[in-house]
């Protein structure tokens, strides 16, 4: 039930950003007009993986402290989660980056940081898959992946605004969250949308933790 | 096709996140179908086996 009640808010919270996210009048900006509406779909997927891997992070740290390997699938799968939704931003942003700025890629530290985030998890798949020994991978993993969390923060957060001619929005302060710099309709879509996303990222990391435990079980039984 | 306000933008968007994540969904829809399959497979079998033994 209570399960339930999450996958409620997160469907409900999602449908009012597609409908509200439509409707609300936004503020007539030049070049972009009402593509600013993209605000609510394509920042939310960096929204959702910064919070997935976060996860991650967490349970990498938990593993090293216990070495119990339920935490290192807990942590292997937000990590897959989280590459989802890194795909989803980058490629929306390109869709949107085309028609703004004119070509799917620009030289943007913001966008080579968020293209070299998503290498560094795709190596992180590729580095567990390289080791057989179970206790080993998740070791080895944890540390990497707790290297890789701190990367995403800088490469991400610091790296594009401590760069000057960054043309990708979200420069300065805190502009997506803070007080200042976003217009006041658009935050009250803004922030649910974001909630909304996250609640998904965490719902189908979840239902990737129990495919995991659904294999295991049936490599008990092969035993 | 490029209207001035480019509200088709949006829509691309839009659909590229949601079949991105329906997509998604199915495929791990799928995948659960096939294992628990299996594992219901596996049980029936180790139940067999019991049984014979007994």
């Amino acid at each position: 039930m209570k399960e339930n009640l999450w996958k409620w808010l997160g469907g409900i919270l999602i449908l009012y950003s597609i409908f509200a996210g439509l409707l609300i009048r936004v503020p007539d900006l030049p070049v972009i007009h009402e593509s600013i509406r993209n605000l609510f779909y394509h920042v939310c997927m960096w929204f959702a993986m910064i919070v997935v891997m976060a996860v991650s992070f967490v349970n990498s740290l938990r593993f090293l402290r216990t070495f119990n390997l339920r935490y290192d699938t807990l942590a292997a799968e937000a990590a897959r989660t989280g590459l989802l939704f890194g795909f989803l931003g980058i490629l929306t942003g390109m869709v949107w980056a085309r028609f703004t700025w004119g070509d799917f890629w620009v030289k943007d530290p913001q966008l080579n940081g968020a293209a070299v985030t998503i290498l560094i998890y795709l190596a992180y798949l590729v580095l567990r898959s390289s080791i057989d020994e179970e206790q080993k991978r998740a070791r080895i993993s944890a540390v990497y992946a707790i290297f890789a969390f701190v990367l995403l923060i800088v490469f991400i957060g610091i790296l594009p605004r401590l760069s000057e001619g960054s043309i990708h929005p979200g420069k300065g302060g805190n502009p997506g969250l803070g007080v200042n710099g976003l217009d006041s309709t658009m935050r009250l879509v803004f922030y649910p949308a974001i909630a909304g996303w996250v609640i998904t990222g965490i719902i189908i990391w979840r239902i990737r933790v129990r495919l995991v435990q659904l294999k295991s079980r049936i490599d008990e039984l092969n035993d | 096709m490029e209207s001035s306000d480019k509200m088709f933008v949006v829509i691309l968007v839009m659909a590229i996140i949601f079949t991105g994540v329906f997509v998604y969904l199915l495929l791990l829809d799928r995948q659960t179908h096939r294992l628990s399959k299996e594992v219901e497979k596996l049980e029936a079998e180790r139940k067999a086996r019991v049984q014979t033994k007994s």
